[in-house]
């Protein structure tokens, strides 16, 4: 009887909970091989009405990332960056806790650029952030496939790999040593890992209210013509940045779209707030009523 | 891989294809291999032509401007769609009895007029109420969106990268998006 009450009980143990397992475990070794692997290959960046075909490598050489990405037929020279400042630490980290604004699901195989693929569906559980699909390569785990999906169920900006080939170690390190002269290395400001204290990011804002899921930490001011405070607000898997600066007069609010990614230029008292991130606008909008002045 | 295939993917790059159509290439993009091949090629080729008309730019920023117009309309929309909502959501069955309950209105209307008259001024803050609650999403100046100037989309694209080094949670080469972004201007 006991026997046959555990067996009863081993059956109704919901699946969900095994399928996101496997699918926290393949991502996580998606994001491994997509920061320690040597590859190049052709990628399709499908978003609004544009096609846009690139040529990418990525090779590790010394502990450095250096991504190469060149737009086909494009004019001007290929955009190539060595990463290894931030990447590492801002690939997403997949775990449990994601699971209060996620849920997770195994789909079926695809073939994607003659490479068997596993596509891993990471549904939202509101309407702040939008539903990611990855295919991941069965042998290799690299990410073949990502594509973003808004609240209708369209796809807003899809990555692909038309082709790809896994490079050996040996045929990465004499690649990125060729690069080396046109590689930019990245900005060499440190980054704060540290959180904030919930909700407030300095003595002078504050958010009244900090989006479910989402974590606050600081990241480098910026420099330059426009000076202006960085804050990051992070769910593992969205991201807004929101950029801080003094209000030029005359300024009219803007905003702009590139695929999943939104930017919106809000105004409070004698600031000017940027908001960027791929989540849709009216999260960007939630995130800015809750900001407060402490003046006030 | 058939020739309506090719067909179709190439309507859906030259923007003549349905959203149904798009739909379906996508879907057949992620099982065809032969197909994407096509799509790199006809992507080429379109981007060829199009640098030596230099006509992509002006294409993109132009239907930028149509999604951001279309971005600040929610407010016309939200009210057409309550106006609707009042006027369809009775079933063909209620119509009688609204009708019947106005006819009752109109007789209890009878009966209590010279009360109604007397209290005339109290029943106004009711209707300003409600009219308040009808005209409480009205577009305000602070949700209008301009399109950037280029001083502003500039800057946009230094906070771009500023996003894209220290806040990008996209698995797939952060840098791609900046490629994209910067070529959209």
């Amino acid at each position: 009887m006991k026997k046959i009450i555990t067996l009863i009980c081993l059956a109704s143990l919901p699946l969900p909970i095994f399928a996101a397992d496997n699918a926290f475990n393949l991502l996580n070794k998606m994001t491994q091989s997509l920061s320690q692997m040597n590859y190049k290959g052709t990628l399709v960046h499908i978003k609004n009405n544009d096609v846009i075909t690139l040529k990418v490598s990525h090779t590790v050489e010394n502990g450095d990332e250096v991504e190469r990405v060149e737009r086909l037929n494009k004019n001007g020279s290929p955009y190539s960056r060595k990463v290894r400042d931030y990447s590492l630490s801002q690939l997403p980290k997949f775990d449990k806790k994601m699971q209060t604004v996620y849920s997770f699901d195994l789909g079926n195989i695809k073939k994607v650029a003659a490479r068997p693929c596993q596509l891993v569906i990471a549904r939202p559980k509101d309407r702040m952030r939008y539903l990611q699909k990855f295919c991941v390569d069965t042998k290799t785990s690299l990410l073949l496939d990502y594509t973003i999906i808004d609240k209708s169920h369209k796809p807003i900006e899809q990555f692909i790999f038309t082709s790809v080939e896994i490079l050996s170690d040996e045929s990465a390190t004499k690649k990125a040593s060729a690069d080396t002269q046109q590689v930019i290395a990245s900005n060499a400001l440190s980054v704060s890992s540290d959180d904030n204290k919930e909700g407030v990011i300095n003595v002078a804002w504050s958010l009244k209210k900090t989006p479910k899921g989402f974590k606050l930490r600081k990241g480098p001011a910026m420099e330059g013509e426009t000076v202006a405070e960085h804050y990051i607000l992070s769910d593992g898997l969205s991201s807004v940045s929101i950029f801080i600066s003094k209000k030029v007069p005359n300024s009219k609010q803007t905003s702009t779209r590139s695929g999943a990614l939104n930017v919106v230029t809000y105004y409070k008292e004698k600031f000017s707030i940027t908001l960027v991130g791929a989540v849709p606008k009216s999260t960007l909008k939630d995130i800015f009523n809750n900001l407060q002045h402490k003046a006030n | 891989m058939s020739v309506t295939k090719t067909e179709h993917l190439s309507a859906v790059l030259d923007g003549e294809a349905g959203e149904f159509e798009q739909r379906r290439i996508l879907d057949e993009l992620s099982k065809d291999d032969d197909l994407k091949a096509s799509l790199s090629c006809y992507a080429l080729i379109g981007e060829t032509m199009r640098d030596e008309k230099q006509c992509s730019i002006v294409e993109s920023s132009f239907l930028q401007g149509i999604h951001d117009e279309i971005d600040a309309e929610p407010v016309y929309s939200q009210v057409q769609v309550e106006s609707k909502k009042v006027d369809n959501g009775s079933p063909a069955w209620a119509r009688p009895v609204v009708g019947f309950a106005m006819a009752a209105s109109v007789a209890a209307l009878g009966i209590v007029g010279v009360q109604s008259y007397m209290l005339a001024g109290n029943s106004e803050p009711s209707i300003a109420a409600n009219q308040h609650v009808v005209s409480a999403p009205v577009m305000t100046a602070a949700s209008a969106y301009s399109h950037p100037d280029e001083k502003t989309r500039n800057l946009y694209k230094r906070y771009l990268d500023s996003h894209v080094q220290y806040a990008s949670t996209t698995p797939i080469m952060p840098s791609v998006r900046m490629v994209s972004y910067n070529s959209n201007y």
